[in-house]
């Protein structure tokens, strides 16, 4: 069996965007793995108008288009993304099964369980101050909707890694504390002691520092350097040393671009 | 609005145009003269002393005499080596002297505004890339559509020739004897039987025994001009079945030199001479273009033309299929797949490769290493594939990520095979 699908149709000229997300789609392909990969992020609001526009007049797909808004509002919106899925030659039939399995696993799931599906996406799309807004939500209701312990250890997890991005350290190194109160990971206190190499200011308690024993400390440190190391090698690092290599105008023209790329990445991520 | 499906001849010595008649079905010669027999029209380009006036064929060579005009000659051999030629202390290009003369030439026959090319096709001798690119560059400039543009070899000329004039594809083999100024070539047209569809080939061979054509103004030299053409002829189709032989370019514009060589092949064979046969074998071809389908359905091989298939396996609908990327028999300057795919879980690209005439089959690998390594079914490429020449074909893979979710770095694999 080929391991090359055929593309039938051109990508959209104008995308597909889905706020939620925060991301454009170009293809039917994409759709899809959108769909597949964050089901959890899916609400009853997705198959709308602006997507069966979007499938109609920028991909061509008029059947589906057709279909989708025929029985809108009458089949439930599992039904609807797996006629999608169905429509667009790009699963296999294995995992379309696999699809309607989640898609059942769905309807069973907690309404914390989706927010922290989003806020988990939100982390991974960069999109920080959303995910912690999201997280913030969810733990403020702990009491309410009897979160299990576990899954509150690891809503403070991501909390803290989210908060990290934003390079909000204490705030960061304080979640990760109360994750580790809940998990007792060790894997909590190596990003813990990470957090402290990259930000020696920040506090950390004394009863987590006693739990990190000098030895330990010595090997996270050897690995750190390696990360260390590894990170003044990398692309964006050497594109800053060669634009300082450059003549004045050429300097100040490349430091200039890159500036805005960090001012859009910025803009983006707060968004 | 008169539609003109034409074919051009054009040679370093003398070029020759033609065109389709829907009234006849058949193709003509345009006269550059007023004697219609003179369908040969020098290569050869003459501009006005101190004006833009530029002259072809006899008439350039008349306003030369006259000392009007100082001529260019030998314009296809300057395009094939991007020369230049400089005329009152002004360069010109290879590409602007060959739009200049192919201008002057269209003129003959478009002669009133209502005129328009639906199809344009050009033959040469030789299928130089560069003067292929060349062609399609003057075409632009002449503002022909490059869909109505195509460039065939003498071979595949002569083939439609045949093709054309028969309405169907004959039965037997025949020849083509070709004697110009700049050499002696031979053609051969094979019927290939018990094909699906019918399989036509064509030979080419250029004879070493080429000589100058002044040679047949005096009776020693006819005399040895008949000898060379008697004895090629009887090596070439030696006893082979060949039912019908042309003879055809500037050396056969007359035959009574060759009187043994005529009484040889005379024997048992139909022989026609006359000039404007390459011509009006493109302006077959020329019409063919604007058919919905072909009125030929044979695959075609011969210079120009692709001699496999080649294909790749794709999944379509969740079916496993075959996608040509190139046919046998097609035109190979014209052969441009563009398919766009995603890859899942393979790491190179196998193409099958089925040369017409061999039993077995050839792959072609095309790794994706470089690419960057991304979860199953998150990478669109973009496939190119191109014919750098009749033997070279080129592919173009470009990554083009998966939207936002996995931007493309923009990376681009060009990697050439020989057939």
């Amino acid at each position: 069996m080929s391991g090359f699908i055929v593309c039938g149709r051109p990508l959209a000229k104008n995308p597909y965007y889905i706020q939620e997300a925060g991301l454009h789609i170009y293809s039917e392909q994409e759709l899809c793995y959108y769909i597949y990969n964050n089901l959890m992020m899916i609400d009853d609001g997705f198959v709308g108008d602006r997507l069966i526009r979007f499938l109609e007049s920028e991909l061509g797909m008029d059947e589906l288009a057709r279909k989708l808004s025929k029985w809108k509002g009458k089949m439930s919106t599992a039904q609807l993304l797996l006629m999608i899925m169905q429509e667009v030659d790009y699963y296999r039939e294995d995992e379309l099964e696999e699809f309607d399995r989640q898609l059942e696993k769905k309807e069973q799931a907690k309404p914390y369980d989706l927010l922290k599906s989003r806020a988990d996406y939100m982390t991974k799309q960069k999109h920080y101050p959303k995910a912690i807004e999201i997280y913030d939500h969810i733990l403020e209701r702990e009491g309410e909707w009897a979160i299990p312990r576990e899954l509150l250890g690891k809503l403070w997890h991501n909390r803290g890694l989210a908060q990290a991005g934003m390079f909000w350290m204490q705030e960061a190194a304080d979640s990760l504390a109360r994750a580790y109160g809940f998990l007792q990971d060790s894997d909590i206190l190596k990003e813990l002691f990470y957090l402290h190499l990259l930000e020696p200011g920040i506090t950390i308690s004394e009863e987590i520092a006693a739990l990190i024993p000098a030895q330990q400390q010595y090997r996270w440190q050897e690995e750190y350097d390696v990360y260390d190391r590894q990170a003044a090698n990398a692309p964006q690092v050497r594109r800053i040393d060669r634009a300082m290599k450059k003549d004045r105008h050429r300097k100040k023209d490349e430091t200039e671009r890159i500036l805005t790329e960090w001012k859009q990445e910025y803009r983006e991520m707060v968004k | 609005m008169k539609n003109w499906c034409l074919g051009i001849d054009l040679c370093d010595d003398y070029s020759q145009l033609s065109y389709y008649n829907r009234k006849t079905s058949g193709a003509e010669a345009v006269s550059a003269d007023q004697d219609e027999r003179f369908c040969l029209v020098p290569t050869i380009l003459c501009k006005k002393k101190g004006a833009d006036e530029w002259f072809i064929g006899q008439e350039a060579y008349r306003r030369a005499l006259l000392g009007e005009g100082i001529i260019v000659d030998r314009l296809v051999s300057m395009a094939v080596k991007s020369g230049t030629a400089t005329i009152e202390e002004r360069k010109y290009t290879a590409a602007e002297l060959l739009e200049r003369y192919i201008g002057k030439l269209l003129e003959l026959i478009l002669m009133d505004e209502d005129s328009r090319i639906m199809q344009l096709v050009f033959t040469v001798q030789k299928l130089e890339p560069v003067l292929m690119d060349l062609l399609v560059k003057v075409g632009d400039h002449l503002e022909i559509s490059r869909d109505a543009i195509h460039i065939v070899s003498h071979t595949e000329a002569y083939l439609f020739y045949v093709l054309g004039r028969s309405g169907s594809a004959p039965q037997h083999t025949s020849c083509l004897f070709d004697l110009t100024e700049s050499g002696f070539h031979y053609y051969e047209m094979r019927v290939v039987r018990g094909r699906t569809p019918q399989m036509i080939e064509g030979i080419h061979e250029d004879l070493e025994e080429s000589f100058s054509l002044d040679i047949l103004e005096q009776e020693p030299g006819m005399k040895l001009a008949d000898s060379i053409v008697s004895a090629c002829a009887q090596r070439q189709m030696g006893k082979k079945i060949i039912h019908s032989v042309y003879l055809t370019g500037k050396g056969f514009e007359r035959t009574d030199w060759a009187v043994d060589s005529l009484k040889w092949l005379c024997q048992g064979r139909r022989v026609y001479a006359g000039q404007n046969l390459f011509a009006q074998g493109a302006a077959f071809i020329a019409w063919d273009h604007t058919r919905p389908e072909t009125a030929y359905p044979y695959i075609c091989l011969c210079e120009g033309r692709i001699s496999s298939t080649i294909t790749m396996e794709v999944l379509h609908r969740g079916k496993s299929c075959q996608l040509v990327v190139a046919s046998a028999g097609s035109n190979w300057y014209e052969a441009k797949v563009d398919a766009e795919l995603i890859v899942d879980q393979e790491d190179q690209i196998h193409f099958q490769v089925q040369t017409i005439g061999e039993a077995d089959s050839r792959t072609w690998t095309l790794s994706l290493d470089m690419f960057p390594k991304r979860p199953p079914k998150t990478t669109r490429l973009e496939l190119i594939f191109a014919f750098v020449e009749e033997n070279s074909m080129m592919v173009r893979v470009i990554d083009k990520g998966f939207g936002e979710l996995f931007p493309s770095g923009g990376q681009e694999i060009k990697q050439f095979f020989s057939l």
